[in-house]
């Protein structure tokens, strides 16, 4: 089943969003939307406003023009929070002496939709569901500061798909992790994908990656310079300027 | 350290104002100063309308934790005769009295002879350590300060002596009907001890009446008391079926009220009578009279052993 | 010593009223603190409850002085800091703990202010300072109860999104959970418990009950939940011998039971350090 440009619902619409941060405008007029059935990779040099985009989709920025709408919702009316899962970029950045457990984490992804959770054996199911679908189900009751960053990022993604979100929006979750790990953990977001109908948006700075799981991909620096199917991006001028002008789309240097 | 140099300030603003006064010849009154109320009920009673007297320690005041203000250091710059208590009661007196250096002014220790007086009359001396600071609360040690003041105060003004000595006399009368007014209606008492929910004030006046003072806190109301005294003093209570429990006035009755509570008593107030309410002060309330409400609300509450 | 059998130990608990009374206030505000304690210590906010306290002095001042019911002045003085700190920590700008410096010092000030404009530094104060087991009123003990009952519930209400937010904000904040408001209810607790801990263990030790057994907790546990148990464990246990050991030694009950509970804390540390259990 593969969806052709226009046909998926738009489950988030960007209009004209402006942003800047102490007077450097970081973002410039984007408009963009995100359908159902998109995996989607966000592209770009580093300050090219990617995670910004992000935040303000997800109302932890206010921009300065232009709106958001979630769900056909605009921002400041949707309340269905558990339909979008979110892992934050350096999630895995916490205290690692904090005491909480990889349930306790993954439990955390009910606050938002589950606030009428009526039994505590439902949410127990849930979060072992959710483990298992990461395959992390054996670390359950470990504290989450002993396991390794690429364990950490699956019990992260776990915990946003918890509550079955039609949406998971993951902000540069592969870095730091090795090779090994890299191609599990997109195994695991291409059955999201594939089996449960998943809309996923990325933050990536892997352009190796980008044909073999994204079927989209939008390129950000400060403007949005591209947005559609990521093998028309691979053949288009703006792609080939880029590597031309040796400013890869990589900039990170790690 | 600050509030010696302030002094020095204020003392010489008071010195012109004192140069002032001698150039344009008025007459200036004797100016007394205490520190604590009873002292200044005493110097006022010796020098009547010759003298200005004011107690240091403003209405309300809990002598133990107060410490002066620049304001009453000023108001000591220009005393002539500064009356305090002393025996500790006031920490802050001997560095203020070095700072405003004034080799002048009179000074009276009203503590100093406790020890001498007390064991003049058979009782055994402390012969080492503090002794308790509450002499005002002996009545016949009063009579004693009284003549102490008036011979100070004829020192200071030779032409007022006449009239010194006849007020000072009529007061020492009044202490000495008061003393006799204790020893009368304590003598039928039947009970002895009181229990004080405050700190040990009455000592002298305990022991003078034949009394048992059970205290709450030691000579100061600062150390709080330990739980183990508490239960001892409940305990105390309990098995003597205590109907009374006392508290000091300037000192919070919480502790005194949770002993009676435990035990079905109720409270009553003691005046140490250092100080004064402002209410208190407004109605005029004199030393003696706080002393008479003692002995009236003490011969409720007097213990049987 | 050989005869003092435990009955011997707690005898004065079951005999004295006012003994009960503070065991009972005790524990139920070691139970409140120890809870707050450890989303404080992890939100790396353990000096707001010393702040707060601080704060409070202002308030006990005033009630003393208008000879109205200390408590409640403070009570009402310390959720308005609470209040505004956690407005100030928003917009002004200022770091971390700067903001509850300014307030704890400029709150004591007033205090000071206030206590000598009630003629002479009142000598009550200075059960509030160091704490005063011994006069805890049986209006008070129901005050405490029922307020750390509150506290309590309040947490218990909000556990998840509490957590949430205090182990990773960002991902809070984006399910929709108004992390703002929420600091300022935990503000606000921390506020009424730090005032209900003034009597017990005075307004200079309190934020030791608030940081110490949370500390503790921290040291071990695997878990949240365990955390916040071991924290309870260690607040109940230091209040409970603290006031045993205070009648039976003649000490204070305050410095007895925060020295309790950093040995406790000291205990946990070693073992931890000494990976004899890697976590419970
Ligand atoms: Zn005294």
């Amino acid at each position: 089943m593969v969806l052709s440009e226009s046909e998926g619902a738009v489950l988030v619409d960007v209009e004209e969003v402006t942003y800047a941060y102490n007077r450097i405008r970081v973002l410039d007029g984007i408009s963009l939307k995100i359908r159902t059935g998109d995996f989607l990779a966000i592209i770009g040099p580093n300050g090219s406003g990617k995670t910004t985009l992000i935040k303000i989709m997800l109302g932890l920025l206010k921009p300065q023009t232009g709106r958001i709408r979630l769900f056909e919702k605009t921002l400041g009316r949707f309340t269905d929070w558990g339909k979008i899962g979110y892992v934050p970029q350096k999630a895995t950045h916490f205290d690692t002496v904090f005491p909480i457990s990889v349930k306790e984490v993954v439990s955390l992804g009910l606050t938002a939709a589950g606030r009428g959770m009526s039994s505590k054996n439902k949410a127990d199911v849930l979060v072992r569901e959710a483990l298992a679908r990461v395959e992390m189900e054996e670390f359950l009751s470990h504290r989450i500061g002993t396991l390794s960053s690429g364990q950490q990022q699956r019990v992260f993604i776990a915990r946003a798909i918890v509550s079955h979100p039609s949406i998971l929006i993951l902000d540069e979750p592969t870095t730091g992790v090795d090779a090994g790990m890299q191609e599990r953990f997109f195994s695991i977001l291409g059955k999201l994908h594939r089996e449960e109908n998943m809309t996923i948006v990325m933050i990536t700075h892997e352009v190796g990656i980008l044909d073999k799981h994204f079927n989209r991909v939008a390129c950000l620096n400060q403007k949005l310079i591209y947005h559609g199917r990521h093998d028309e991006f691979c053949r288009s001028d703006e792609f080939k300027k880029m590597i031309a002008d040796g400013k890869h789309v990589i900039s990170h240097t790690h | 350290m600050k509030i010696k140099r302030f002094s020095y300030l204020i003392k010489s603003i008071g010195m012109v104002f004192l140069s002032l006064a001698c150039v344009f010849g008025v007459q200036a009154k004797l100016r007394i100063v205490t520190s604590i109320f009873p002292l200044e009920e005493f110097a006022a009673a010796v020098v009547g309308e010759r003298g200005d007297v004011s107690c240091l320690l403003p209405p309300g005041a809990e002598i133990h934790s107060w410490k002066p203000r620049p304001s009453d250091i000023v108001r000591l710059s220009g005393a002539d005769l500064f009356i305090y208590n002393g025996a500790g009661l006031e920490p802050w007196m001997e560095d203020i009295l070095r700072s405003l250096n004034r080799p002048r002014m009179k000074t009276l220790d009203a503590a100093a002879g406790m020890r001498e007086f007390h064991a003049g009359h058979g009782h055994e001396g402390h012969g080492h350590g503090d002794i308790d600071p509450h002499v005002w609360l002996d009545f016949e040690y009063d009579q004693i300060l009284v003549d102490r003041i008036l011979d100070l105060v004829v020192e200071l003004d030779p032409q007022g002596a006449d009239g010194y000595r006849l007020r000072a006399a009529a007061y020492k009368a009044e202490l000495a009907d008061l003393d006799e007014f204790y020893r009368e209606s304590l003598k039928s008492a039947r009970g002895k001890t009181f229990i004080f929910g405050g700190h040990a004030a009455f000592g002298y006046l305990a022991e003078r009446y034949g009394l048992r003072q059970m205290s709450l806190y030691g000579l100061s109301p600062n150390a709080r008391p330990k739980p183990k005294q508490m239960a001892g003093i409940t305990d105390f209570a309990r098995k003597n079926n205590v109907k009374v429990i006392f508290f000091e006035q300037f000192v919070s009755p919480e502790l005194a009220r949770v002993i009676a509570d435990e035990v079905g008593a109720e409270i009553r107030v003691l005046y140490p009578g250092a100080n004064r309410t402002a209410a208190q002060v407004r109605e005029r309330v004199s030393f003696l009279q706080l002393m008479r409400m003692n002995l009236e609300n003490l011969c409720h509450g007097l213990i049987r052993e | 010593m050989g005869n003092m059998s435990f009955l011997t130990l707690i005898d004065p608990f079951i005999r004295y009223g006012f003994l009960q009374r503070a065991l009972l206030a005790g524990l139920f505000i070691a139970v409140a603190c120890a809870v707050l304690g450890v989303f404080l210590v992890l939100r790396g906010e353990s000096m707001i409850g010393h702040g707060l306290a601080h704060t409070a002095f202002a308030g006990v001042a005033l009630g003393l002085l208008l000879d109205m019911f200390p408590l409640g002045i403070a009570l009402a003085v310390a959720i308005m800091a609470a209040l505004l700190i956690s407005r100030i920590k928003e917009g002004s700008g200022l770091s971390g703990d700067t903001g509850i410096a300014i307030f704890s010092s400029v709150g004591f000030a007033l205090g000071i202010v206030i206590a000598s404009l009630a003629r002479g530094f009142n000598v009550d104060l200075f059960a509030y300072l160091f704490g005063e087991i011994l006069a805890i009123s049986p209006l008070e003990v129901w005050l405490s109860v029922s307020l750390a009952l509150v506290v309590l519930m309040t947490i218990f209400l909000f556990y998840s999104r509490l957590v949430y937010m205090t182990f990773d904000r960002e991902s809070a904040r984006a399910s929709g959970i108004r992390v703002d408001r929420l600091d300022a209810l935990l503000t606000v607790l921390t506020a009424v418990t730090v005032v209900l801990g003034m009597k017990v263990v005075g307004i200079i030790l309190v934020s030791a009950l608030v940081v110490l057994p949370a500390a503790a907790g921290l040291q071990v546990a695997s878990n949240f939940k365990k955390a916040l148990m071991f924290a309870v464990l260690n607040a109940t246990m230091s209040v409970g011998l603290g006031l045993l050991l205070s009648y039976h030694l003649d000490i204070p009950a305050s410095g007895a039971v925060v020295l309790l509970s950093f040995l406790f804390f000291g205990i946990l540390f070693v073992l931890r350090k000494a990976r004899i259990f890697r976590s419970f």
